[in-house]
């Protein structure tokens, strides 16, 4: 009953974040309700008894999630102005969805705490989870292990190889498209020109 | 009804992937909907593996699992990093520029 109840519960509301975020234009929107569905994800992996995994992917993609909501920010020119003047309009409904996460999340620690979730959870018992997993990995998957890591290491160099390049050109080119609406005019004490500081 | 079976998480995944592809092949606007609409359709396929796992008895599926979320990490970096050169190659990150690799 109680696991029909928070199963019901997690995957309404993660098929609608997940609508949000393939219908939202806003990058930066559909990333934050990729974070909800993300969570929603976990709800539903610690349900299954699968708490490591609900924990490892809580912490991988919510970097990842702040890392594409950095380069949101940074790539797609919102200027601070325009996030202000949203802030300003849509402050009762960002109020209201704020506080239905906060409701949910009391509703769903005091269920946790009156009900004993871990009985209706299909749970193996006999030894711990991290247990499992890890002599699942080191001792049966070993090798397959050592290739996820390669894997890893290659997106690394790749990551490096893709973004680095040489400080002067670096320089050159952030004199050179210095975005507009970023400059802020100011009256320097020489002369009497607007200069961008 | 009240009975959580496989079928239930089955169908929850199956509907995930669908509006992932959905994503895909709809709403491109961007390349960070790209990325995004992967990492929906990984998170259908983790939800999946576990479902398995727990109704079957078998650590495999936990296993990979979490093979995949190290796979949505390295995912991530390397499009982000795309995007990065993108970006700095073109000055948007819209979908059309990327025809420039075909040039």
């Amino acid at each position: 009953m109680i696991q029909a109840f928070l199963f019901y519960a997690l995957a309404m509301i993660l098929v609608g974040s997940v609508g949000m975020t393939i219908s939202s234009r806003d990058p930066i929107r559909s990333s934050l309700f990729l974070l909800l569905a993300i969570f929603n994800v976990s709800g539903l992996l610690v349900l299954l008894g699968a708490k490591v995994i609900a924990v490892t992917l809580i912490f991988v993609t919510s970097f990842t999630i702040a890392v594409l909501f950095l380069c949101g920010v940074l790539m797609l020119d919102i200027n601070a102005i325009q996030i202000h003047r949203a802030f300003k309009q849509h402050f009762w409904l960002a109020s209201i969805i704020g506080l239905s996460f906060v409701a949910e999340l009391l509703i769903f620690s005091i269920v946790l705490l009156v009900f004993d979730v871990s009985e209706t959870a299909i749970v193996l018992k006999k030894t711990s989870n991290i247990s499992i997993l890890s002599s699942a990995l080191y001792a049966h998957y070993f090798y397959i292990a050592q290739v996820f890591g390669f894997i890893l290491l290659t997106s690394v160099i790749g990551f490096v190889i893709l973004t680095a390049r040489k400080t002067d050109l670096n320089k050159k080119d952030q004199d050179q498209s210095k975005p507009q609406q970023f400059m802020v005019p100011v009256r320097s004490a020489r002369s009497n020109e607007i200069e961008p500081c | 009804m009240l009975e959580i079976t496989l079928t239930h998480y089955l169908t929850l995944s199956a509907i995930i992937f669908l509006l992932g592809g959905v994503g895909i092949y709809f709403k491109i606007k961007s390349v960070i909907h790209f990325l995004i609409c992967i990492q929906l359709m990984m998170l259908a396929a983790i939800i999946n593996l576990a479902a398995f796992s727990c109704f079957s008895e078998d650590y495999a599926g936990k296993v990979f699992a979490f093979f995949i979320i190290t796979v949505v990490a390295a995912e991530a970096a390397i499009g982000l990093a795309i995007l990065v050169a993108l970006f700095r190659k073109k000055g948007s990150t819209t979908i059309d520029d990327l025809k420039l690799t075909k040039d």
